[in-house]
């Protein structure tokens, strides 16, 4: 018996050696896949966030300064882009000075709240009653809630929502910019974080992907249609759209897949389209990579067969909107189950054991 | 010198040979318990599992256990660390290896989202050890004591035993699944990250494991390889718990409570029949004539267990599929599922709406009810009563061992209409059922 044991304690050890001599295949590098969304998505996008804010600064103070037609418009087209730049990185929340999602875009506005805090002139927008009054969500209802000439006027005389304006944007620049400068200092944290975790670098964007994917299914598109949330009980309700007031909530949704797409293929780097053909998954017959990305392609497209915002959309298109929110489900099941599972990530930011 | 040496040794270590081999173990697994307990508070989990949820998925059958308020689930543990802090040393060993055993089950029953199967065996250990007289140390009659030490050695046993049979299966030993998609992720760890990618290595380390869970045990009792045997157990636990740091305290808890199978059978001193060989030592014959009434309950005890594993075998189709008869079977490390569920409500206008789980559970609860379906069911009838609804439907993608997602249980099926049992569940897809039933959700709106 003991004989039979050392036999095999001696094969296990020649079995080791024999791995370590041997030649390492291809690896594939998280660490690499990690340093390469840094550098070719979190880095641009939280930059062109942090930029857009400022010019989004400047253009409200020199509406503040001469409101006219111009220097509405001017300020107009930097919320559309600065939006835009919060979109492609929202999904991230890896810090709660590097999560923007609640802070920047707690949709829909309160836009009784909104009004509220002008008409008294003090407000503190960093409580949670404010969250819905604060961000791009109130700059939209600030800018959008009535027709361009009204809103000059409704400007050009009133001190308070002249300072409620720059409060709003004041914000959204520190937001940006302390994200910003979040990620430049753990760079080095997020690459060296390469395990899969709770925790695990791989495990928050793996966990931070299927999170925003669920919010645009359930906040962007399914709650507007009325099917999710008891709320509406049932019923349509536009109201609840994102960017409900300036209309932009198809390109804003589209904005936010590009985001999503990004942080899943890695825009051009290493993505988790590559880490996953690396492990050979396979999904029925296909690679999972191409069956995630064929997905990605149909949500988007389901989005862009939509003419109109998505407020409108939910009772003039209703078919589409429906086929948008099953292809969404299905991007998110691909996500959220298929893909974690082949990464061996488990749905979850809190640790707990298993067995 | 050396009779200095002998005296110290003598001072710290009991007579291994009497009582001193319980004694050792109850010390330890005392000990265990308490830093298992600091550890479970340290990070935050009696909050989190027992304070933070609105919701608990209560045991079938043990509906009535409810959790205490925050002071008292506070308490609860408090106690548990005291009554095993004074089980380690003796301390009114009986009346607190039956709190401890109390209240350590109590907490385990109050949701099986947190059901883990060593914390089922710790259960079943400390029931054990409220039977045992661990707290003799002169114990004298060395017949009866190796009786009390053979249960311990028979539970442990039964854990691998029945760990290594649950591996004998298609995914575990011809796919290398789940350990295959495991270990590939713990490409980042030193020295061995780059052999753990290697699909051989994943194909040894089944097998390996597959043939440690079955033959272990065997070797453990044997007292010419205990020794070897033991070296194995830490080896193989240390490397579980390198590899896996998820299972918790789990490769600790078995590296320590094997030390039971080194207690010699020769005592150091104090006499009595020493018997040679495990074997002599359960007689059944003289075990149910000194004790008809312990043998027959001890008896009956390990019954149940030898039985538990295999009623799975009641049910039809894939067991790792439809989880009837998974817990209480020592199948661990066997499943990489992972799910989603998207639950639809008729609210009492006759409208269908989604509901957001997270309103109701905790990210852990939604992530455990997402692959099992009795914790589905459970779910749905809770949100039959908070919605006052008759219709609650369950769209559930589940992922096992690599496979693409699919619908877990009929997404057509009314939860309302089913009720939870020990019968088969019928709305569970079975792989014909999957093909039949692809839900259009466009479709279930329109209704």
């Amino acid at each position: 018996m003991i004989k039979q044991l050392k036999i095999a304690a001696a094969c296990c050890i020649i079995l080791l050696l024999s791995a370590c001599i041997k030649k390492k295949k291809d690896d594939f590098n998280r660490t690499e896949l990690l340093n390469s969304m840094y550098t070719m998505v979190i880095q641009p996008g939280y930059t062109g966030l942090k930029d857009a804010s400022a010019t989004l600064q400047t253009a409200a103070n020199s509406f503040l300064t001469s409101p006219d037609s111009a220097s509405l418009s001017n300020l107009k087209d930097a919320f559309y882009v600065a939006y835009a730049n919060l979109q492609y990185v929202e999904a991230l929340d890896f810090s709660s000075e590097s999560a923007l999602r609640n802070d920047l875009n707690s949709f829909p506005s309160d836009t009784a709240q909104i009004d509220n805090n002008i008409a008294s002139g003090s407000y503190n927008l960093s409580t949670v009653n404010n969250l819905r009054a604060k961000g791009f969500p109130a700059l939209d209802y600030l800018l959008y809630g009535k027709p361009h000439a009204q809103t000059i006027s409704d400007f050009s005389g009133n001190a308070n929502r002249k300072q409620y304006l720059t409060d709003v944007v004041s914000d959204i620049v520190s937001k940006a910019n302390a994200a910003s400068n979040w990620w430049n200092a753990n760079k080095t944290t997020f690459v060296n974080a390469s395990g899969t975790d709770v925790g695990s670098s791989v495990g928050m964007l793996v966990n931070d992907m299927s999170f925003e994917m669920e919010r645009n299914r359930r906040e962007r598109v399914g709650t507007p249609l009325g099917y999710v949330g008891l709320i509406f009980g049932g019923s349509v309700a536009p109201q609840t759209t994102e960017a409900y007031y300036s209309g932009y909530s198809k390109e804003m949704f589209l904005e936010n897949l590009k985001g999503l797409a990004a942080l899943y293929s890695g825009a051009g780097g290493v993505g988790f389209d590559d880490y996953l053909t690396h492990l050979g998954a396979d999904y029925n017959g296909t690679p999972l990579a191409n069956e995630i990305s064929t997905q990605f392609v149909k949500v988007r497209t389901a989005a862009e067969q939509i003419p109109v915002p998505f407020s409108q959309a939910v009772t003039t298109h209703n078919a589409e909107m429906q086929t948008l929110f099953l292809e969404l489900k299905k991007l998110t099941v691909l996500i959220k189950v298929d893909m974690s599972s082949q990464l061996g990530v488990i749905i979850n930011y809190s640790d707990n054991d298993g067995d | 010198m050396k009779g200095v040496i002998e005296k110290v040794k003598t001072s710290l270590l009991p007579p291994l040979g009497g009582g001193g081999a319980l004694i050792v173990f109850r010390f330890a697994f005392g000990i265990m318990m308490f830093l298992s307990l600091v550890r479970f508070a340290a990070n935050g989990w009696i909050d989190a599992l027992y304070i933070q949820p609105k919701f608990f998925f209560t045991f079938y059958g043990f509906e009535w256990i409810k959790p205490l308020s925050a002071t008292g689930m506070y308490a609860v543990f408090a106690i548990m660390m005291l009554a095993s802090l004074f089980v380690a040393f003796g301390f009114f060993y009986r009346i607190s290896i039956i709190t401890f055993f109390l209240l350590f089950t109590y907490v385990e029953l109050i949701d099986k989202t947190n059901y883990l199967n060593h914390y089922y065996f710790i259960s079943l250990l400390s029931f054990l050890m409220c039977f045992l007289p661990a707290n003799l140390a002169g114990f004298k009659n060395l017949r009866g004591l190796r009786g009390f030490i053979f249960i311990i050695q028979l539970q442990m046993a039964t854990v691998y035993f029945f760990a290594g049979i649950a591996k004998i299966n298609s995914d575990w030993l011809l796919h290398a699944m789940p350990l295959k998609i495991w270990l590939a992720s713990k490409s980042n760890l030193p020295l061995i990250g780059n052999l753990l990618t290697e699909e051989w290595v994943a194909y040894a380390f089944s097998w390996c494991g597959m043939l440690f869970d079955v033959s272990i045990a065997f070797f453990l009792f044997n007292r010419k390889t205990v020794w070897y045997a033991y070296a194995v157990v830490v080896v193989f636990h240390t490397l579980t718990a390198i590899l896996f740091p998820g299972i918790g305290m789990f490769p600790y808890i078995m590296m320590v409570c094997a030390t039971v199978f080194l207690a010699p059978l020769t005592p150091r001193r104090g006499g009595g029949e020493v018997p040679q060989n495990i074997w002599n030592v359960i007689n059944l014959k003289t075990a149910l004539k000194t004790s008809p009434i312990g043998g027959g309950l001890v008896g009956t005890f390990f019954l149940i267990q030898f039985a538990l594993p295999f009623r799975y075998l009641l049910y039809p189709e894939n067991l790792f599929w439809h989880e009837q008869g998974f817990r209480f079977s020592w199948r661990v490390m066997l499943m990489e599922k992972a799910g989603t569920v998207f639950f639809t409500v008729r609210n009492a206008d006759g409208k269908l709406f989604e509901v957001n789980n997270r309103d109701f559970l905790t990210m852990q609860q939604e992530k455990q009810m997402s692959t099992q379906p009795d914790m589905i069911l459970q779910f749905a009838h809770h949100l039959a009563d908070v919605y006052q609804s008759k219709e609650v439907y369950a769209e559930a993608y589940v992922a096992l061992n690599g496979r693409a997602s699919q619908l877990l249980i009929d997404p057509k099926q009314n939860l309302c209409e089913v009720q939870d049992g020990f019968a088969n569940k019928s709305w569970i897809t079975s792989p014909a059922l999957v093909s039949n039933v692809q839900l259009s959700m466009t479709k279930q709106f329109s209704n």
